[in-house]
């Protein structure tokens, strides 16, 4: 009986032991980074616990992070809450937005029809569209699918809203893609500007090649096939009723500095869906990663596809170091990882893997903007790229302090040309020229004492300076500050014009009105109006909803044109009471000078341009 | 001309007399605002700075004329009201704007030297430096300035305020002298009840400043529209290192100015004088 009572003890100790090593031995894989997963734990519970301050509030919302290793899933966490005042903390149920993540789903898709011989990668893109499909393009050069997954085929970003809010009135693809389609401003394959346009469009050639809905197909051959049946991608999640229901529990929140702001459900609706739709659980998103660092590639028939859909397309300057990767973006850390993240109104998420390793990442998060899972959970899980892997000791130095480079996504023609003003970079740090076209940016990293980023760069087409990132080129402006200078003195003139106004009510008892006043008082008054127009157009693109309707263009553009012609005319007329008066000379001159500053404002940023998209 | 030259020397001989010098306490505060410039953080230059300038230029140039009621004697000087109005409000902006032009340049080289890091060389560089914890808070939200950027726009946004704030007092000045010497005496007044109210006023308007700072570094949070709101004033404030923001906010300064120079004009121009 002893004996037995021995033996049962040490069979049940040995099983307690065994079923622990598991865990115990996935705690202790070492990641790319060097760190131990359970090192890499610890840093993500620090995290949280100091951002739960004394009096309740929080520093984010909440996050999903899953780390896994080929089909090991060594390490998920779920922190915070979807919905902070109600006390709903996330858990494996909790649905994010995958964003722009969704992309991939397109280019995944692409790449399927590209192995049964149906896509062309090099083929002109209209040969797949129905005849005058595209509507707003500027050059007869083909634009191929290696455009629309390198970003380069020239369109601008767009000025409409991209966003619905009604979920029964959303556009079918084609008619959403009609609605949004952007201005063509640069030739195919010269400037890299992030489109979400592009990656929607290619998920409709998907739809044009395949004779399937594109949600169908990508349910149909990526979706069922991996088993995600906790994902939707239509653009109201209704193509699986499980997401819709739990989507409709979440909360969206923004980050302040002062904590989290609830912005309740935030339920918007990518009509263009293939750019940004997709939503579901982090296990599927990781499941799907898995898939795709899987070097058995259950996605594709050969395996020699996913070889290639990892091949550079994009390159740093003149180098072989690879920005992108047939629609998978390449960053560096200690390891070169593939992946894309993504942002919605909603939240945002991160999907990074390395091929080689077949480690992976994905976070998910319901906060707007911020959020340190983001930013810093992949340099502790994939290192950090040391400044000697890919630079040299004598690399020159190149000081781009004190020059502003302006976003290539943005709006360069029509009512927000004004945008990449606001938004133009000024560079105030020294880098290293490594040659062939590849900057490197040194920092201290937190793992990494020697941390560096890089840079490509090369020079456009209209001979200006253009730094590159794997998504979005920055183009230096060399009049940017005399371009915002005339912007400047646009608003400087409304701000007299109010004034002017003021004071002449105030005298309008003591100094009598002479002869065209009332003209004057026309061009002031227009020159208010414009102004405040222009702030209208930039406080409804600042609501973040991606644009503005096409009323609002309509309205605006109309009043504006308004505006100029009244200051146009005024502005001549104030010049002959120059001429003819002696009194006032000044103020005539002054009145003149700041009606064609305005005119001339509203003309070069195209204030006026409604019909331009 | 010459009258002006002659008007604006008068003010200045009244400022200073054997009971009221008011040359050590302009010293002593400016004395303070440098050192807390210097040893504290640029910050104070340029918010401090133009705000004690704003709120006490007038009081302190007037005051004496004020109590001693002196406000009769000019009218039978060979000066008219206009030129009397001119050379104050010109007195004004020649002691105001070069003195805030130090206080600026101070803050800015304090920013590029931080001598204030001489105190706390114990401390991490990232606790001590306000000016580069506010540019990194507001990195935050995706807004980017440089740190000289940063105390541009702040001294833009303060030397307007007061100056509008200074053209405010000297038209009430003009208006009213009595009640602007009642303003003083309760002050000085050894009635409880004023100088309370005097002290809530001021306590009021001081608390009033530090709630605008802390809704633009967010602090105080106003809900969704206060975050859309203030994120377009942001990006306004963001477009060339704070440049255009801080160009549009001083012609409001200036604008503000030369109305009240204008109302002032027209009111003490006619006005009964008792």
């Amino acid at each position: 009986m002893k004996l037995l009572a021995k033996l049962t003890a040490i069979l049940c100790a040995g099983l307690l032991l065994c079923s622990t090593l598991p865990a115990a031995a996935a705690d202790d894989t070492r990641l790319p980074s060097g760190k131990t997963v359970k090192q890499f734990h610890q840093e993500l519970e620090n995290y949280d616990g100091s951002a739960t301050y004394s009096d309740g509030t929080r520093g984010y919302a909440s996050a999903a992070v899953g780390v896994f290793e080929g089909e090991e899933v060594l390490y998920t966490e779920y922190f915070g809450y979807t919905d902070v005042s109600n006390g709903i903390a996330a858990d494996e149920d909790s649905v994010y937005e995958w964003g722009s993540i969704s992309k991939t789903l397109v280019w995944v898709s692409v790449m399927q029809l590209y192995e049964q011989g149906r896509i062309e990668l090099d083929r002109d893109i209209r040969d797949y569209l129905p005849e005058g499909f595209l509507r707003h393009l500027t050059y007869d050069d083909p634009i191929t699918m290696l455009n629309l997954m390198n970003h380069n085929a020239g369109w601008q970003e767009t000025s409409r809203l991209i966003w619905e809010s009604d979920e029964n009135a959303i556009p079918s693809l084609a008619d959403a893609l009609h609605k949004v389609e952007p201005t063509q401003i640069h030739r195919p394959g010269e400037i890299v500007a992030y489109s979400n346009f592009g990656a929607a469009l290619a998920g409709y050639i998907v739809e044009c090649v395949s004779g399937e809905d594109y949600c169908d197909y990508v349910h149909a051959h990526i979706l069922d096939p991996l088993g995600l049946e906790r994902t939707a991608i239509g653009p109201a999640h209704t193509d699986n009723a499980w997401v819709y229901a739990q989507r409709s529990r979440m909360h969206s929140y923004a980050n302040t500095t002062n904590g989290v702001t609830d912005l309740g459900t935030r339920l918007q609706y990518v009509a263009c869906y293939p750019a940004g739709a997709a939503t579901g659980t982090l296990g599927d998103l990781m499941t799907y990663a898995q898939a795709l660092s899987d070097p058995d590639a259950p996605l594709f028939e050969h395996p020699e596809t996913q070889e290639l859909l990892y091949t550079g397309t994009l390159f740093y300057g003149g180098s072989d170091i690879p920005a992108c990767c047939h629609g998978f973006f390449c960053t560096e850390y200690a390891v070169r990882t593939y992946g894309h993240d993504g942002a919605t109104v909603f939240g945002q998420a991160l999907m990074a893997f390395d091929p080689h390793t077949r480690t992976g990442l994905v976070v998910m998060v319901n906060d707007q903007n911020g959020n340190w899972f983001l930013s810093d959970a992949p340099h502790y899980v994939f290192g950090e790229l040391s400044a000697q892997t890919y630079g040299k000791e004598s690399a020159p130095t190149v000081d781009l302090s004190g020059r502003y480079f302006l976003p290539a996504r943005a709006t360069y023609r029509g009512m927000l040309r004004f945008m990449p003003y606001m938004e133009a970079m000024q560079l105030d740090y020294e880098v290293q020229d490594l040659g062939s076209g590849v900057y490197q940016l040194p920092f201290s990293g937190a793992l990494e004492p020697q941390a560096a980023l890089l840079l490509g760069h090369r020079t456009g087409a209209d001979g200006q300076n253009i730094l590159e990132q794997p998504s979005c080129d920055l183009i230096e402006d060399p009049w940017f500050i005399a371009k915002l200078l005339l912007l400047t003195l646009y608003m400087m003139a409304a701000v007299a014009g109010v004034y002017l106004l003021r004071i002449r009510f105030k005298l309008r008892h003591t100094v009598p009105a002479q002869k065209g006043t009332a003209l004057l008082h026309a061009g002031r008054i227009a020159r208010i109006a414009s102004v405040l127009l222009f702030l209208t157009t930039f406080f409804l693109y600042c609501r973040g909803t991606g644009g503005l309707t096409q009323s609002a263009f309509f309205f605006i553009g109309i009043g504006q044109l308004l505006c100029i012609a009244v200051c146009a005319v005024t502005a001549v007329c104030a010049l002959g009471m120059l001429l003819k008066n002696r009194r006032g000379r000044t103020l005539c001159l002054m009145h003149s000078l700041a009606n064609v500053f305005t005119v001339a404002a509203v003309l070069y940023y195209e204030l006026y341009c409604f019909w331009i998209t | 001309m010459e009258i002006l030259k002659h008007l604006m020397k008068s003010d200045l001989i009244m400022l200073n007399n054997r009971k009221n010098n008011v040359r050590s306490l302009a010293l002593l505060m400016a004395a303070l605002v440098l050192a807390g410039t210097l040893f504290v953080t640029p910050i104070v230059g340029v918010v401090y700075g133009p705000l004690l300038i704003g709120i006490m230029t007038v009081p302190m140039l007037f005051q004496l004329q004020a109590k001693s009621h002196c406000e009769p004697m000019f009218f039978v000087l060979p000066v008219s009201r206009r030129q009397l109005v001119q050379a104050r409000f010109l007195l004004m902006m020649l002691l105001y704007i070069p003195s805030n032009l130090c206080f600026y340049i101070i803050a800015l080289l304090s920013d590029r030297f931080k001598p204030y890091m001489l105190l706390y060389s114990d401390e991490a560089p990232d606790e001590v430096d306000v000016v580069h914890m506010l540019v990194a808070l507001l990195e935050n939200s995706d807004l980017h300035f440089t740190e000289g950027g940063f105390l541009t726009l702040l001294f833009c946004v303060c030397m307007t305020f007061s100056a509008v704030l200074m053209s405010n007092q000297l038209r009430n000045f003009f208006r009213d002298s009595r009640m602007f010497e009642m303003t003083l005496e309760r002050m000085h007044s050894k009635n409880k009840k004023e100088r309370r109210k005097l002290i809530v006023q001021i306590v009021l308007l001081l608390a009033l400043v530090v709630l605008i700072f802390l809704f633009v570094v967010g602090v105080i949070d106003l809900g969704p529209v206060g975050v859309l709101l203030s994120m377009f004033i942001m990006h306004l404030a963001g477009a060339a290192d704070g440049m255009m923001l801080s160009a549009v906010i001083l012609t409001i300064g200036g604008f503000e100015c030369v109305y009240q120079y204008i109302c002032t004009q027209l009111e003490f121009g006619a006005k009964e004088v008792k």
